[in-house]
């Protein structure tokens, strides 16, 4: 009997600690890719937007990857030039800056007026994500600032994916599921790439290999 | 009068008939989860109109003409559909008019050249940029730039149609909503009115004034259409036949038209555009 309870008891240790470890969280949804729509590499300027505002903020395709730099405390945003409905994002991103107060990451469903409306998908570089919903304002939240032990700190590259089928939103972060909502805010819009300063300090990151696939639901897999 | 000048005076009638409301192609657009699978639709949809109208061998002498005014307005409808779709702010007004333009670039082979368009399209995020303080603080120098033509006459457009919008122009108003979202629609319109201020620009055009498309330009565009119309005429006496060469002409010309509409919007004014020049 003893030796039992302490079978069960060893066994739920065991998957708490798998837990605390790496076993990842299951999506509830499955999704499918479907065309490849955006095959980016940043070789050429193509339709992304250069800005320099000095050193607060200068942005723009540098050297073979979409480089942002801010230091001011302000979240940025680029766009690409085509319009989805339902898609999967994928983009590499390096920090490059030693700042890991800074977010960074992928949106979608941004509007065309290019005010900044639509879903973000952050990382920070202390090892936190999070999905908000902005109205160009103000990035509010839909999944809360949660740690994952999936994000690599510092100056590393992160790998994130975004997934925006109808009102189902979700984050991947080095192939690994992060977190998901739904939410019916926006139901089209653009691509874009994003960097965000929560505090003074110099946040400098690059972009790099983003993909879009057109997307659908699919019962039969999750993810 | 010849077979050419015959459909050069239809496509005259049928763009004054158009009167230029592009607001259910932008919505019905929008629901199409790329330009590829918009053009698709559409042209499956033209196809299998072209078919119906040879299908009674005979008939189509009576409805050639009225086929070549709906391939008109599908060109409308597939141009307009392809712009809301890349973010462009279609204009179609009695002054100035993308498919106006488009058709010049298909008279063309689809080949683009600045010089052929009145304006260049005008994308969302720039109309936007220009309601804003430091969109109208920068439109004076824009207005002033030493750029080319159709350029210099896309940033008076550009100011004109803030201040239309501004003015309450409510089918601006539904094309914004459409394509970006009421929200942004209405945070446009507050932005304009704090900041468009009436900067009395004139806009020169170059086409006359009165009817929607030059007779120079219906008479090219005649040629491109009249070059299928006797091979349209044989077919048509054949049964079925004839219902699938329709089929195929009408989807071969679609999606030429596409090609061009994508050109075009492809090179929309915006707004890193305005901003290249006062940075």
């Amino acid at each position: 009997m003893i030796a039992r309870v302490l079978f069960h008891l060893l066994f739920i240790l065991l998957l708490a600690a798998c837990g605390r470890a790496k076993l990842g969280r299951l999506p509830t949804v499955g999704y499918r890719y479907l065309d490849l729509a955006v095959d980016e590499t940043f070789d050429q300027l193509g339709g992304w937007r250069s800005y320099d505002g000095g050193e607060a903020l200068s942005m723009g395709v540098e050297a073979g990857v979409y480089r942002m730099v801010l230091t001011e405390r302000q979240y940025v945003w680029t766009q690409a030039d085509s319009h989805f409905r339902n898609v999967v994002i994928e983009a590499a991103v390096a920090q490059i800056s030693d700042e890991d107060k800074g977010a960074f990451g992928i949106a979608c469903r941004l509007d065309a007026a290019n005010r900044g409306r639509g879903y973000f998908f952050l990382i920070s570089g202390d090892g936190h994500y999070s999905i908000r919903w902005s109205d160009g304002r103000a990035l509010n939240s839909i999944v809360t600032a949660q740690p994952s032990d999936w994000i690599q700190r510092g100056q590393a590259v992160n790998r994130i994916r975004a997934v925006c089928i109808d009102d189902y939103l979700a984050l991947w972060i080095n192939g690994q599921f992060a977190a998901e909502a739904h939410d019916g805010r926006a139901a089209q819009g653009m691509v874009g790439l994003a960097g965000v300063m929560n505090a003074a300090g110099r946040l400098e990151i690059e972009f790099d290999d983003l993909k879009v696939w057109q997307a659908a639901f699919d019962s039969r897999s999750r993810g | 009068m010849g077979l050419e000048d015959t459909i050069a005076e239809a496509i005259i009638m049928a763009m004054d008939e158009l009167a230029g409301n592009p607001q259910n192609a932008v919505e019905a657009a929008m629901d199409c989860q790329s330009t590829a699978q918009w053009i698709q639709q559409e042209t499956t949809k033209l196809a299998l109109a072209g078919g119906a109208e040879m299908v009674i061998p005979g008939l189509h002498a009576l409805t050639i003409p009225t086929g070549v005014s709906y391939l008109l307005h599908k060109m409308g409808y597939i141009g307009w559909g392809i712009g809301a779709l890349k973010g462009a702010y279609v204009v179609e007004t009695e002054a100035y008019s993308d498919l106006r333009n488009i058709l010049a670039l298909w008279a063309n082979d689809a080949h683009f050249d600045a010089s052929l368009v009145e304006h260049l399209a005008i994308s969302v995020e720039s109309l936007s940029w220009v309601m804003t303080a430091e969109g109208q603080a920068a439109m004076p120098k824009l207005l002033q730039s030493a750029g080319d033509k159709t350029t210099l006459r896309t940033f008076h457009i550009l100011q004109t149609l803030a201040e239309n919008y501004v003015a309450g122009d409510e089918r601006g108003f539904l094309v914004v909503e459409a394509v970006a979202g009421q929200a942004v629609a209405a945070e446009m319109l507050a932005d304009g009115r704090a900041n468009v201020k009436p900067l009395g620009g004139e806009v020169i055009l170059t086409r006359p004034l009165g009817r929607r498309i030059s007779r120079r330009l219906a008479g090219k565009l005649a040629s491109r259409l009249g070059a299928r119309i006797p091979a349209r005429f044989i077919v048509g006496f054949v049964p079925l036949a004839g219902a699938v060469a329709n089929a195929f002409f009408n989807a071969q010309t679609l999606q030429s038209m596409a090609e061009a509409a994508e050109k075009y919007y492809d090179r929309r004014l915006r707004r890193k555009h305005l901003e290249a020049v006062n940075f």
